[in-house]
């Protein structure tokens, strides 16, 4: 019983800071949004398209 | 913030990038540091919502998602479609004669591109000149050191604080009273004052007073002031007075109930401008066995 619930608070942790702290100051961009890393790509499109360049500076920690 | 799928409706209104440095000078970590370069970025983490055309910045997203959310819709109507990819091919090429002198750090090439019309080709032409030939560096510091772009700036400053060239002494002041264009400007004063321990005269000692005797323990910028007025006063005798009196005010006041770490910083502070006043007066005084408010004030009678 006390390893289920071990077991369980650990999901639940995980669930709630892993993908920040898998995240934070990592290589790996945070999940969801359609991320690049080529700022000549990503200025071209974004001039042809009109839309603004949203820039996430991280480094390793 | 960012993994927040609330976030979701911004998906698809910016062109999303990551940059990511792990000071490992891989062509990856070069690639990202001319970004953060072109940006003028010092500090981590750091959202910059910027024009594609201008790269001028036109939001701040906050650190909420409602916050983030505004801020996008607010940029997204600032921003047009442009027929010109003028300025990303400018940016191009830039970045050709930026790693051009990454690969070979040839001091005429950089003596040229100083004075390049793209702050990320001035900087490598900067880097290059502090290492090879730092007094060509000193020699233009004036202007050098009003060009708005803090990593820029701080390189200036690293090489008069090894020139100690007392010709900018000037400008490094005014950067110290107002650390104008900059994004981080605690840490910029901490360069010019940096720089004005080995270029600075007796007019530096007041524009560099507040900050030593702000009691701010848990800034660095204090005990670098600290340092900085020790420093003027060996190089100039004449600033001794001027400094004894600014660093008899800089013993830090105890907080009333300081936390750990409060009083860990707090004491090596007050221990820091207690040497400091000794290496200027010559005189030996004790340090008191322990710091409080009422052995603070006793240490500055004592001097």
């Amino acid at each position: 019983m006390n390893l289920m619930r071990h077991a369980l608070l650990g999901l639940t942790i995980a669930s709630v800071c892993g993908p920040v702290s898998a995240t934070a100051g990592s290589e790996t961009p945070p999940p969801g949004a359609p991320w690049q890393r080529d700022f000549g790509k990503v200025q071209r499109e974004a001039l042809r398209t009109g839309k603004p360049i949203f820039i996430y500076f991280t480094k390793t920690y | 913030m960012l993994p927040d799928v609330a976030l979701k409706p911004a998906y698809s209104r910016v062109v999303w990038l990551y940059v990511f440095r792990d000071f490992s000078k891989s062509a990856a970590d070069r690639a990202a540091e001319r970004i953060a370069l072109r940006f003028g970025l010092t500090s981590w983490p750091q959202h910059l919502l910027v024009d594609p055309d201008s790269l001028r910045v036109v939001g701040d997203t906050g650190r909420t998602s409602q916050r983030f959310l505004s801020a996008v819709d607010r940029a997204a109507s600032r921003v047009k479609p442009s027929r010109s990819l003028m300025s990303a091919e400018r940016v191009q090429r830039a970045d050709a004669r930026a790693m051009e002198l990454e690969k070979n750090r040839n001091v005429a090439l950089a003596g040229e591109y100083l004075a390049d019309a793209d702050i990320v080709v001035r900087f490598r032409a900067l880097e290059t000149l502090a290492e090879k030939q730092p007094k060509a560096v000193a020699a233009q510091a004036l202007q050098l050191l009003r060009v708005p772009n803090d990593p820029f700036r701080y390189e200036v400053c690293k090489v008069l604080a090894k020139t100690g060239d007392s010709a900018a002494a000037d400008a490094l002041q005014q950067i110290v009273k107002q650390p104008a264009n900059s994004r981080n400007p605690n840490v910029l004063r901490m360069r010019a004052v940096t720089a004005l321990a080995a270029c600075g005269d007796q007019d530096s000692v007041a524009v560099i007073a507040p900050f030593a005797s702000s009691g701010q323990f848990l800034n660095s910028l204090t005990a670098t002031s600290v340092s900085a007025l020790a420093a003027i006063a060996d190089r100039r005798p004449a600033a001794k007075n001027a400094v004894r009196d600014v660093l008899k005010r800089s013993y830090p006041q105890p907080p009333a109930k300081p936390t750990a770490v409060q009083q860990r910083y707090c004491l090596s502070l007050a221990k820091k401008v207690h040497a400091a006043l000794q290496q200027v007066t010559g005189r030996q005084v004790a340090f008191p066995a322990e710091y409080n408010r009422s052995t603070r004030g006793m240490l500055i009678q004592s001097w």
